[in-house]
């Protein structure tokens, strides 16, 4: 299953099992799943854990989207729940398990902030929008606005082998592809 | 004099804090001139290098997703898959335990559990794919596809207006042909399994099968199969 495949045909197959079509899924919901999960408070000791749980949490509860168009949401509500429930569990609390039978049913008694599902659907969108682009342009965009610390022009010349003089051009042009990519999207938000 | 259009380059550097001091007096002044063309581009690298730095997006490491998808395959493996993404995995394992149980009470083969391929009851409504000709739970036909090693299970399911009870059609595509009168049985989640055999082309059927959740385990020669996930409604 590649990464044009429509959403409504991408999940049917993680519900039937389709090994590919579960790569395809966390390359696109993967990030997201991990920074509700960072978000939420678990350190990053324990990330590891809580997106294997989280993973687990959508694979098994996915069958009950009603409507694919919500999916970012339900699935920051499903990772946020089951990193609540880990770090309940830690602290020798009990917690409700947001796997057992009937569990989607119940009122959820921590809900996600509004101003938070906002940032984490935003940045959804731009990481959509990023995906679109050709890796150089993935590359380069993540070196020198979303990495931390940045990477010096120097470093991307030894990383990627982009001429030095190359670096500014070939931003402008991967910000102006990004720009039209996010434009795209934007009724997708 | 011509005007001279900075470019993008220049504008991107302007808005992101990196063009030298000449370069940056060079491109504003051509912006407050107003030049209507650079403006537009301007905003709208703005908005662009506004979000990008507004939302630190978060990498999860690419070791977490691949042990995530070994987790899921090894999950898929103990449930089987089709199951285990129907509502509750502890159903699953029941019915995976009473499979076992099934098995070991007659042959004490350990069975294997085959992998759910295609539903057409999942797919839209006017969804053609691998030759089936209806979607959708409340289409004539139901078809199901599941695979095993190199071995291909199909069943049929078509629902009896008279009565409301359905009838189970089947058949094995195997890599080597179907002995005739391999034991099939239609096991339900409580009460007796209905049984049949499979004819020379490795085809079986049931009827007058009531609504319900079963799986149909097949004593093939090399081991038992099971197919998991008929749920009947």
């Amino acid at each position: 299953m590649n990464q044009t495949a429509p959403l409504d045909e991408l999940i049917v197959a993680c519900c039937a099992g389709d090994d590919a079509a579960w790569r395809e899924f966390l390359a696109r919901y993967g990030d997201l799943l991990y920074s509700v999960a960072l978000r939420t408070g678990v350190s990053p000791t324990d990330a590891e854990e809580v997106f294997q749980g989280c993973v687990l949490a959508v694979y098994t509860n996915l069958h009950t989207l009603r409507a694919p168009e919500k999916l970012v949401p339900w699935l920051a509500h499903l990772a946020r729940r089951q990193t609540l429930y880990y770090l309940r569990k830690r602290r020798f609390e009990v917690p409700r398990d947001p796997l057992a039978p009937g569990a989607d049913g119940l009122a959820d008694p921590d809900p996600l902030p509004g101003e938070l599902l906002e940032a984490l659907q935003r940045g959804q969108w731009l990481r959509e929008g990023l995906r679109q682009l050709r890796p150089r342009c993935q590359n380069l965009l993540h070196a020198l606005y979303l990495d931390d610390p940045p990477l010096g022009y120097q470093e991307i010349v030894a990383r990627w082998g982009i001429p030095l003089g190359s670096i500014g051009p070939t931003r402008a042009r991967c910000l102006q592809a990004l720009r039209e990519a996010l434009e795209e999207n934007r009724d997708d938000r | 004099m011509a005007r001279q259009h900075p470019s993008l380059d220049a504008i991107a550097s302007l808005l992101d804090g990196t063009a030298p001091e000449a370069r940056r007096r060079t491109v504003r002044g051509h912006l407050d001139a107003g030049c209507a063309r650079c403006r537009a581009q301007a905003d709208g690298f703005g908005t662009v290098l506004q979000d990008l730095r507004l939302d630190p997006l978060t990498r999860v490491p690419q070791q977490y997703v691949h042990a995530a998808l070994a987790q899921l395959t090894a999950t898929q493996c103990r449930v089987g898959a089709h199951q285990a993404a129907r509502p509750g995995i502890a159903r699953a394992a029941a019915l995976v335990a009473r499979t076992t149980e099934l098995l070991s009470n007659g042959a004490g083969v350990a069975g294997r559990i085959a992998r759910l391929a295609l539903d057409s009851a999942a797919m839209p409504t006017c969804a053609a794919a691998a030759g089936v000709r209806a979607g959708g739970m409340r289409a004539p036909m139901r078809h199901l596809v599941y695979e095993q090693d190199e071995d291909r299970y199909t069943l049929r399911i078509r629902r009896e207006a008279s009565d409301a009870s359905y009838e189970v059609m089947g058949q094995i595509l195997g890599a080597t042909p179907t002995v005739p009168g391999t034991p099939v049985q239609l096991c339900p989640e409580t009460g007796a399994p209905q049984r049949a055999a499979c004819s020379p082309t490795g085809e079986f059927s049931f009827d007058g099968i009531r609504p319900g959740r079963y799986q149909v385990v097949i004593d093939a020669p090399g081991g038992a199969v099971t197919l998991t996930g008929l749920d009947l409604p």
